[in-house]
């Protein structure tokens, strides 16, 4: 039989208690193929990553590499079949070198340890592999960039004799050229031999990269075609499984950057250590503004400026012409200026907490209770209305936050944000690690926002998204502004240009 | 740029000997006493239990949790101890029983917090209700007679003025120092430390290596309670209650993060040194005792402060973990490419 099969997964099922995650499902990655997995946030693609990352050993079906039975009881255990897992969350240890984390577990000789043991055969590991890793490998991995970490996670998973690599969302926090190049080395490892497993949430990418593709929805693999055969929005319609109607190049239509709008919140030439430099903004009633940059050019920091989560080191910021100083997130939140951080699981929710206490805290200040008493019904109605509103399911207000997909976490942090009513609502990466009909959900409730009279400020590294949500852009590079108009002004290919170059060269 | 990374490294590196010694020579000038022979070998004879009892504390830090029960530990062994020796064994077996019975509460406590997941300071705050209650039950709250000659003279006897028991705190240095630094158990305590999720996905074997620390942590307490046993020479069961905070506090002062990952034996040895030297320094000057608790809080509170800023200084600052996203601009982003070696 054909021996160019890597992985064969035969039946594979998956249950957490009575739920069937994964329902015999059947998948086959060849030598030598870039194998994509696409499907909504809950569809099974992480279960799937984690059976063969060795995570469920409890696991049913046949699991083949090469040819041979697998078994998946530990992540060595994984590892010695050669099945490699980067995951989504960079499993890196901070504390400790490049050098140090790239053996990690696999550290030569018995069982001493010798740092110059392990500096040179992470030297060596690097030659044979090929990457650049641009750091010195004594280097301490804690104040890397997500880029160079992405690298030292490629050139760990390929330690070993990697038979199959398996890469969950390896785009979700690189830039552009940084996701071009991570592409290169993929069809590189792909020339190699290696059967490669690449899950992502962005259909083009998946497109661009991949050879053949499995659909996944509900735990069950429903469709595995060569990728060429199907069109982004068929991919939609099979992920979604029913016809996919809104597709993003309709909420273009709805643009309108207005002059005559109150200026709600201006921020007049702040700076910000190196990372922003003498930035002026304007943020419109009823409009949203895209700020648009690579990683590291200094987004984020604006929007923890504008929202009080960092002071600015020069410049001011007024709120309706008024001269604010917004000296922690509570004052800003205090005058109506609400910030959506971009790592909901670290920033954004108390995963531990009840969709309740989530949902109501940001409101608790501002409009729930009286003299520091908020009575428990308030807190019910407010919570079931918004949970009804955002379509947020399992609607259960008393489940916890870690118990929903990521898709539906993000509505629970928009969610609270609207609960306190801002008139400013800045938001970083709004549909980062979110299915496409979620996405499209999450579009239309900012849209609602800005339409209801809020000035809304968006970050995203999805310029499809940021370019259809857009009224108006302001384009950050190395920290500084460097372009600013409204949506009328501008292309799609000229806002890429702008964010990689600095400038458009058909300035329109 | 460069060198002033390295100066700040440096200082990184010996700050904590270079305070002790700035410490100890103000003292040793403004007071004979402290200055005397004898005196300096009694802070190095005082400071040698707790400082044993700090190096395990060392390793369960750095492997991310500690321990409340050293204490209970410590009591437990000395009176082991004490009852085993006085039925006429032998050392050997005395303190075989002794340190066996410190790495069973450790293992126990390691497979509460590894395999139960029990939370470190409920499962060893607990653990040491149990073990010091059931020791005031088997013993009725009275002090057990009975030690060993060795034990006695490991305990006190000196050789070239250094007491012996300093000579045991070295030993027992070295070997943490060695398992620390040179073998893959020790690497991986940094590694469990630093990420337990990350170190498990990339096939270090956690629990057990949890559980590893914590068996060190016991047995590092059950040596110190057979050193009070020689010492003391008798067992008592409400002894050594202050243990585990005072080895915390001298592992804080000597840079070991509560959170993990971080720290380096040597520092406790300095640690161990500069809180003896300060406590023995205040009774040489006749300071009220009264005010050795409040000078050893701000010593401690003074060495995380500046642990602390030297940290966010040199950019290696836990707060960094918080933006992942701030790659540094302008610097050279080398790109992910392949090179031609296919």
């Amino acid at each position: 039989m054909p021996s160019d099969i890597r992985l064969q997964l035969s039946g594979v099922t998956k249950r957490f208690g009575p739920v069937m995650v994964l329902d015999h499902v059947d998948f086959q990655v060849r030598a030598g193929q870039v194998h994509g997995l696409i499907g909504q946030n809950g569809a099974g693609k992480s279960t799937l990553v984690k059976t063969l990352a060795g995570l469920y050993p409890d696991h049913g079906g046949l699991i083949t590499v090469d040819g041979k039975r697998a078994t998946l009881g530990s992540p060595r255990q994984s590892r010695a079949e050669g099945i490699a897992v980067i995951h989504q969350e960079f499993s890196l240890v901070s504390e400790m070198t490049i050098a140090d984390n790239l053996l990690l577990g696999h550290e030569p000789g018995g069982w001493r340890y010798s740092r110059r043991a392990v500096h040179n055969r992470a030297q060596a590991l690097v030659e044979q592999v090929g990457i650049e890793i641009g750091e010195s490998l004594d280097a301490s991995v804690g104040t890397l960039s997500p880029a160079i970490r992405q690298r030292i996670e490629i050139v760990k998973a390929l330690a070993d004799d990697v038979k199959v690599l398996v890469m969950d969302e390896p785009t979700a926090r690189l830039s552009e050229a940084e996701r071009q190049s991570l592409f290169r080395v993929v069809r590189d490892l792909a020339d190699r031999g290696v059967g490669l497993v690449f899950i992502s949430h962005f259909l083009e990418e998946v497109r661009e990269v991949t050879d053949w593709l499995t659909v996944m929805r509900n735990g069950k693999a429903i469709a595995s075609q060569p990728t060429k055969s199907l069109s982004v929005v068929q991919m939609a319609e099979l992920m979604l499984g029913e016809k996919f109607k809104q597709t993003l190049d309709e909420e273009v239509a709805s643009h309108h950057a207005d002059d005559q709008q109150p200026v709600v919140l201006e921020a007049d030439s702040v700076s910000c250590g190196p990372r922003l430099r003498d930035v002026t903004i304007s943020l419109r009633a009823g409009e949203i503004m895209g700020v648009a940059g690579l990683v590291g050019s200094g987004r984020t920091r604006l929007c923890r400026v504008l929202s009080g989560a960092e002071k600015p080191t020069s410049g001011r910021l007024r709120l309706r012409g008024n001269q604010v100083s917004f000296t922690t997130p509570r004052k800003a939140i205090a005058h109506g200026v609400a910030l959506i951080p971009e790592d909901r699981k670290h920033q954004g929710l108390s995963l531990s907490a009840p969709l309740t206490w989530n949902l109501c805290l940001m409101a608790m200040h501002r409009r729930l209770g009286r003299w520091g008493v908020v009575p428990r019904s308030a807190v019910r109605r407010l919570s079931t209305r918004l949970v009804e509103d955002l379509e947020i399911s399992p609607g259960n207000i008393d489940a916890n936050a870690a118990t929903l997909s990521g898709g539906n976490q993000q509505k629970v942090v928009l969610g609270k944000t609207f609960a306190a009513n801002p008139d400013v609502l800045i938001i970083d990466q709004p549909t980062a690690g979110v299915d496409i009909g979620t996405k499209a959900q999450i579009h239309r409730l900012l849209r609602e926002r800005a339409d209801a009279g809020a000035a809304v400020l968006v970050v995203s590294d999805d310029l499809e998204e940021l370019y259809a949500l857009g009224d108006r852009f302001h384009v950050l590079r190395q920290g500084r502004t460097v372009w600013q108009g409204t949506s009328a002004d501008v292309t799609h290919e000229q806002l890429v240009q702008l964010i990689s170059s600095g400038s458009s060269q058909e300035s329109a | 740029m460069k060198s002033m990374a390295n100066r700040s490294g440096l200082l990184r590196r010996f700050g904590l000997w270079l305070v002790f010694a700035l410490v100890t020579s103000v003292l040793m000038a403004v007071s004979p006493t402290f200055r005397s022979t004898v005196n300096l070998e009694n802070i190095l004879e005082q400071n040698a239990i707790i400082g044993i009892v700090a190096c395990g504390m060392a390793v369960m830090m750095i492997s991310g949790g500690f321990d409340l029960s050293v204490g209970a530990v410590g009591a437990t062994t000395s009176v082991v101890g004490a009852v085993v020796a006085s039925r006429g064994n032998g050392a050997i077996v005395t303190i075989g029983v002794g340190l066996l019975a410190g790495i069973a509460v450790g293992v126990a406590n390691g497979i509460l917090i590894a395999k139960v997941r029990i939370n470190a300071f409920v499962a060893t705050f607990a653990m040491a209700s149990i073990v010091s209650g059931l020791l005031f039950v088997a013993t009725g709250a009275e002090s057990k007679q009975g030690v060993t000659p060795l034990l006695e003279s490991a305990a006190n006897a000196r050789v070239a003025g250094i007491p012996v028991i300093f000579a045991v705190f070295m030993g027992c240095l070295l070997a943490v120092w060695f398992l620390l630094t040179r073998t893959k158990y020790g690497h991986y305590i940094y590694s469990v430390g630093g990420n337990a999720e990350a170190s498990h996905l990339s096939g270090v074997p956690v629990q057990r290596v949890q559980i590893f620390a914590f068996a060190m942590g016991g047995l590092m307490a059950a040596g110190a309670g057979l050193l009070l046993l020689g010492q003391t020479m008798v067992g008592q069961p409400s002894a050594a209650a202050d243990w585990p905070l005072e080895a915390i506090a001298i592992c804080v002062v000597g840079g070991i993060a509560l959170t993990g990952g971080i720290g380096r034996i040597e520092d406790v040895l300095a640690a161990t040194l500069l809180l003896g030297v300060i406590s023995n320094g205040l009774n040489q000057l006749n300071v009220s005792p009264y005010w050795k608790p409040a000078v050893t809080g701000l010593v401690i509170l003074m060495a995380v402060v500046i642990d602390r800023y030297s940290r966010l200084h040199n950019g290696a600052g836990r707060g960094s973990k918080n933006s992942p996203a701030a790659a540094a601009p302008g610097a050279p982003t080398t790109p992910l490419t392949p090179s031609a070696s296919t």
